[in-house]
């Protein structure tokens, strides 16, 4: 064994060291991006989960339905507003109410990348609430344009 | 034979710490790199999802714009099955007035485009003022170059004289 050799020897491992610890970190930092992505859809599922069955029970409760679609709209979000979300950093829920549909936004940032979902509610399409000229309404909002937020 | 003795002289002289370092270096790459592989992996699937609930998110818009849609302006198209439904402006049975369901067949979303695959009122002899009569629904994303269409199915909930679309419900998968 020469000194060249073992010179050359321990070249490589501190080469392979670094290497290998950067590869580490991008592993250890890619797999809790993952794990948090995973959390937030979960905690997004569980919050429209929750609103699926608070949309039940309240076209359940109106029956019939209420003639006044910005009510039922208002009170939705209300309710929406209302309903908590899992406390996770970087998610976030954003209500957008136009006068007969509401958007809900959820946002989730790590970093600097932002993911998103829009859910659009229609509360008419939802039989919480029947507008009292159905069929006969010539100014209906296009179908081929929900507002977007 | 001097030249040979030597060789192998200078072959033995060689320690085992080279081979062993560039071994020992080439396994742990290996195995980190196949673990950086394997997280890669679940990253991908987290995305996927991600992009899966995005577009649940857009066919369930374009199901309760359709909804909306079939309630108001379009409402005499609602007993009508889509393969009935008139191509361009005109007077199908059932409708005071002539209509024109293009608007129907594309539903665009932010996101990405949604198009109408068929629509299907429940049967004629429904009662829809006792109870709630199911119409089926099925809507694809407009194809973009080199991916497969994904479609949705969605029931419509019926009810009321005349009758209205009352609520959407996603079939699964």
């Amino acid at each position: 064994m020469s000194l060249t050799e073992v010179i050359v020897a321990s070249l490589v491992w501190s080469l392979t060291a670094v290497g290998v610890l950067q590869l580490w970190v991008a592993s250890g930092r890619a797999h809790a991006e993952a794990q948090s992505d995973q959390q937030a859809l979960q905690a997004i599922d569980a919050d429209l989960l929750r609103l699926g069955a608070r949309l039940q029970a309240q076209r359940a409760a109106q029956q019939p339905p209420s003639s006044d679609c910005g009510a039922a709209t208002a009170a939705l979000a209300q309710a929406l507003a209302g309903q908590p979300l899992a406390s996770l950093p970087g998610l976030s829920r954003q209500l957008d109410l136009a006068p007969t549909s509401l958007w809900v936004i959820y946002r989730f940032s790590q970093g600097e990348r932002l993911q998103e979902r829009r859910r659009w509610l229609v509360p008419e399409a939802l039989g919480l609430c029947q507008s009292p000229a159905a069929g006969l309404q010539a100014s209906a909002p296009s179908p081929a344009s929900p507002d977007s937020p | 034979m001097p030249g040979f003795v030597g060789a192998g002289f200078r072959a033995s002289e060689q320690g085992y710490l080279l081979p062993l370092a560039c071994g020992g270096s080439l396994l742990l790459l290996l195995s980190c790199l196949s673990l950086q592989s394997l997280i890669w992996g679940r990253q991908l699937d987290g995305r996927g999802a991600w992009q899966q609930r995005q577009a649940d998110d857009r066919f369930g818009a374009a199901a309760q714009s359709l909804a909306l849609a079939l309630n108001t302006s379009h409402h005499c198209l609602l007993a009508l099955p889509s393969s009935d439904w008139p191509r361009g402006e005109a007077m199908p049975a059932g409708c005071a007035a002539p209509i024109d369901p293009a608007p129907l067949w594309l539903l665009p979303q932010p996101g990405g485009d949604v198009r109408l695959v068929s629509w299907t009122p429940p049967p004629q002899g429904s009662t829809f003022a006792t109870t709630v009569a199911v119409g089926a629904l099925t809507l694809a994303a407009a194809p973009t170059s080199g991916s497969v269409a994904l479609q949705r199915r969605f029931r419509l909930l019926l009810a009321g004289e005349p009758p209205r679309v009352s609520g959407v419900q996603e079939l699964d998968r």
